[in-house]
């Protein structure tokens, strides 16, 4: 037995997209007597290293977070420029649009996923540049999109 | 206003992904998850369930394949006929995330917090099976949470096997 593509307990996060990330994260903390989260605005490519469909891009986000035990909500405003993010509210408007799970090496997970042809769609480093995020499109193949989250080793 | 009290120490407990082929969908997880397939669960129809769908009673069905991913539970549903809101979620959104649940031990009492929030009940049923005193063993409840919640919340009250035969 070869070791799985994705842990099962590396699932951390249910991802939403919203357009108002002030009014879903009022909602949000209100309706749970969670506290406010800070909203994170999320740099361009110089810091991100944003790549959409390979190509570098400067879509950039806002962020919430909310620890609901194992899972995260995390809720993202999009901007104008092309995304996943973006491309998600243009044709579905506001809802989940994946789950993230923890993986270790993005490479090797990227490269045995497309054997299933699940592609990638857009990669990123995290904010402050601890780790990076994949999205992979996994839509077809699992019912719904699938976020690497790969924490770099502190030096 | 205040929040709603009563769920499930905050704490998510479920993912439920609503697809039109369960059997397909489970063979896809089992191999890029390295996990078995579990015996597939077929909800029981209204005489055991006493299911309802916005009010009325309802025969809906479905095709369920269940892992732990950690300590959520992760959950495939194939709805089994109409007049479910999980049909309805698949003719209008394709295969997609249908719901995120929390534990409740009063499931009467928090329904209401998110009704008098303008968060209708849509789908309320027993669960399938029953306890060997031939009490059921629990109920779901789907409250209408999406518009301003981003998806639908589920409520998942488990009952005492040595209480109240329910």
């Amino acid at each position: 037995m070869t070791a799985p593509i994705l842990r099962p307990d590396g699932l951390c996060q249910v991802g939403f997209i919203v357009k108002d990330i002030e009014a879903s994260a009022r909602k949000y903390a209100e309706t749970f007597g969670l506290p406010k989260p800070p909203i994170i605005q999320t740099p361009g490519f110089e810091k991100a290293k944003t790549t959409v469909a390979g190509t570098p891009s400067e879509a950039t986000a806002k962020l919430a977070f909310f620890r609901m035990g194992q899972l995260t909500i995390e809720l993202i405003e999009p901007d104008e420029k092309p995304s996943v993010w973006r491309d998600f509210l243009d044709k579905n408007g506001e809802g989940v649009h994946h789950i993230a799970f923890h993986v270790d090496d993005t490479n090797a997970t990227e490269n045995a996923l497309a054997k299933y042809g699940i592609k990638t769609e857009q990669q990123g480093l995290y904010t402050d540049a601890s780790g990076m995020y994949t999205y992979v499109d996994s839509t077809a193949q699992l019912g719904v999109m699938v976020e690497l989250l790969e924490s770099f080793p502190k030096a | 206003m205040r929040p709603i009290e009563g769920l499930g120490d905050k704490v998510l407990v479920q993912v439920c992904v609503i697809v039109d082929d369960a059997d397909k969908y489970a063979k896809r997880y089992a191999e890029i998850f390295g996990i078995d397939i579990p015996e597939v669960h077929v909800t029981a129809g209204h005489d055991e369930t006493n299911a309802t769908y916005f009010g009325d009673p309802t025969e809906a069905k479905a095709r369920i394949y269940h892992w732990h991913f950690g300590n959520v539970g992760f959950e495939i549903l194939q709805p089994l006929g109409p007049e479910s809101v999980w049909q309805d979620w698949l003719d209008e959104h394709g295969p997609s995330v249908h719901h995120v649940a929390f534990r409740v031990t009063d499931t009467n009492g928090v329904a209401r917090e998110f009704i008098e929030r303008g968060y209708p009940i849509s789908q309320q049923g027993f669960f399938t099976g029953r306890f060997a005193n031939g009490g059921h063993t629990g109920m779901y409840t789907y409250l209408e949470t999406e518009a301003d919640l981003g998806t639908t919340v589920e409520l998942l009250e488990h009952y005492d096997p040595n209480g109240e035969v329910r």
